[in-house]
């Protein structure tokens, strides 16, 4: 039985690298011998393959600092790290070496196994953040709520000039110093002002703290200096001191400005972190679209 | 005295730092070399580098010593080189040929004859730029059985596929190269032919 031309050129690449049958290769021979056409896609194969070695890549640079740079990095890993790498020393095993559906039933097996732990712990944390419980009747003034661009910080400023806000204000603080307590990574930042707050016209929604014609709040860190809504030239900065808001301390017109910062928490506290911004705007908006409404303040969102 | 390969694996899986430092002598241009050729980007291959030679080290406890430790390097870069191409490609970051730019960077040895530099030069930067249009999947097989000069098995495991998919990648990856290098090939094509294809038109 003779090859055709299509046979033989898509069997090339094997016959170059010795790779078929004494029969195949004898047929890819016999049609060789007489087809100038497939010849030529032969030669053309090898020359390709002298051809590689013209093939540039370029020298590995500062060769002498790939170790240091290595070690650097092992010793500049976190503690804990080392206390992973001797769990998985204990666990490491040849997955490779068990029949596949085995392989892939522990596979399910745990993930399902992971699944349940998970569940069973987030319940938990669920009635472990339910902190505090109160209502309120009505909140006037002027809510300004953020959208968390990273989910790192959130901010809350709003008119303290009426008692229904200032209760406001004092159970948001306490749930948040709770949550701090439960979180332990939450810096609750807080600042209340003595100055006036602006006689504003807000539209709903959303309101810039920071900027006068931007739609997006700007978010303010520690150690910002934000003006003040009224225009004034005076600057309040932000910063890392947990103050508590005394019905005492505050003014007729006095603004309050949240702000929630965390560092680099562990990962099994950061969904619950994440979405402590969420819970508190959910707390806010419908204090602002009900006034009247009783809302209940907690955590149990978490 | 000289300490073998399969010593070395030992004291490094006993916590022997200075059996890291020999490994990484010994491997780090053909690590460097590798990524280089599979990403096509400096900074890629300097982080593949860095990666490879470090889950090395975290992961040598579960290295059985009955393949080869190459092997076992070759399949840690190759993964991390892949991932990296894709984690830019994911990115939507241009993946521009570092290879290709470098040899055209080259200087001419003065020492040799101009003429023939210069077609060296104009020869390597085909080359390089042929094997980097390849897809990521036909390039890394060329690269790691035409220049590490790899077995097909090895790839095969290397890739964690059968040997037929690599035989058959191969194949398609040297036809492409075929039709790219005709104009040094010696077959008769117009070599503007081969730069459209270059171009991918």
């Amino acid at each position: 039985m003779s090859l055709s031309c299509k046979q033989v050129q898509r069997r090339l690449s094997d016959y170059n690298d010795n790779l078929l049958t004494e029969g195949q290769r004898t047929m890819v021979d016999c049609h060789l011998g007489g087809c100038n056409f497939c010849r030529y896609a032969l030669e053309s194969l090898v020359k390709v393959q002298d051809l590689l070695q013209y093939y540039h890549s370029p020298p590995l640079p500062n060769q002498d600092q790939v170790f240091t740079n290595l070690q650097q990095r092992i010793e500049n890993r976190p503690a804990d790290f080392h206390w992973w790498r001797r769990l998985g020393r204990v666990f490491s095993f040849e997955w490779k070496l068990l029949p596949p559906l085995t392989r892939y039933s522990s596979g399910l097996l745990i993930f399902l196994f992971s699944m349940a732990i998970f569940k069973i712990s987030l319940t938990d944390s669920t009635s472990d953040l339910t902190v505090s419980s109160s209502s309120l009747n009505q909140v006037s003034g002027n809510l300004a709520l953020s959208d968390p661009p990273d989910n790192s910080r959130s901010l809350f400023a709003f008119d303290l000039s009426t008692e229904d806000n200032q209760r406001f204000d004092r159970l948001i603080f306490a749930t948040s110093q709770a949550a701090q307590q439960q979180l332990g990574d939450l810096a609750v930042t807080s600042q209340v002002l003595d100055s006036p707050a602006v006689p504003v016209n807000q539209p709903e929604g959303v309101r810039p703290l920071v900027g006068e014609d931007s739609n997006e709040i700007d978010f303010l860190k520690v150690g910002d200096e934000v003006p003040l809504l009224d225009g004034s030239e005076d600057l309040m900065v932000v910063t890392t001191a947990k103050s508590t808001v005394e019905p005492a301390g505050i003014g007729a017109n006095t603004s309050s400005l949240f702000a929630f910062s965390y560092s680099a928490p562990p990962q099994s506290r950061l969904a619950r972190i994440n979405r402590l911004p969420e819970v508190f705007r959910e707390m806010v908006v419908p204090l602002k679209q009900d006034p009247r409404r009783d809302t209940n303040l907690s955590l149990s969102g978490l | 005295m000289e300490r073998t390969e399969t010593i070395l694996v030992s004291d490094l899986q006993a916590g022997d730092m200075t059996a890291l430092a020999i490994l990484v002598d010994q491997y780090q241009h053909l690590v460097y070399r590798l990524a280089m050729q599979i990403t096509k980007n400096l900074d890629d291959a300097n982080d593949v580098l860095q990666d490879t030679f470090l889950k090395v080290y975290d992961s040598i406890h579960s290295f059985r010593q009955d393949s080869a430790f190459e092997t076992w390097l070759y399949r840690i870069v190759v993964n991390l080189s892949i991932d990296a191409v894709n984690r830019r490609s994911r990115r939507r970051e241009s993946l521009f040929s570092t290879v290709g730019e470098t040899a055209i960077q080259q200087e001419i040895d003065p020492r040799q004859d101009p003429t023939r530099e210069a077609e060296k030069k104009e020869l390597q930067e085909w080359v390089t730029q042929a094997v980097n249009s390849l897809s990521l999947n036909h390039r890394t097989v060329v690269i790691l059985h035409e220049l590490q000069g790899l077995s097909h098995p090895q790839i095969a495991d290397i890739l964690g596929c059968s040997e037929g998919t690599v035989r058959s990648r191969l194949h398609y990856a040297r036809k492409k190269l075929r039709i790219l290098l005709r104009p040094y090939t010696g077959v008769a094509c117009h070599p503007g032919t081969a730069k459209s294809l270059l171009k991918g038109e």
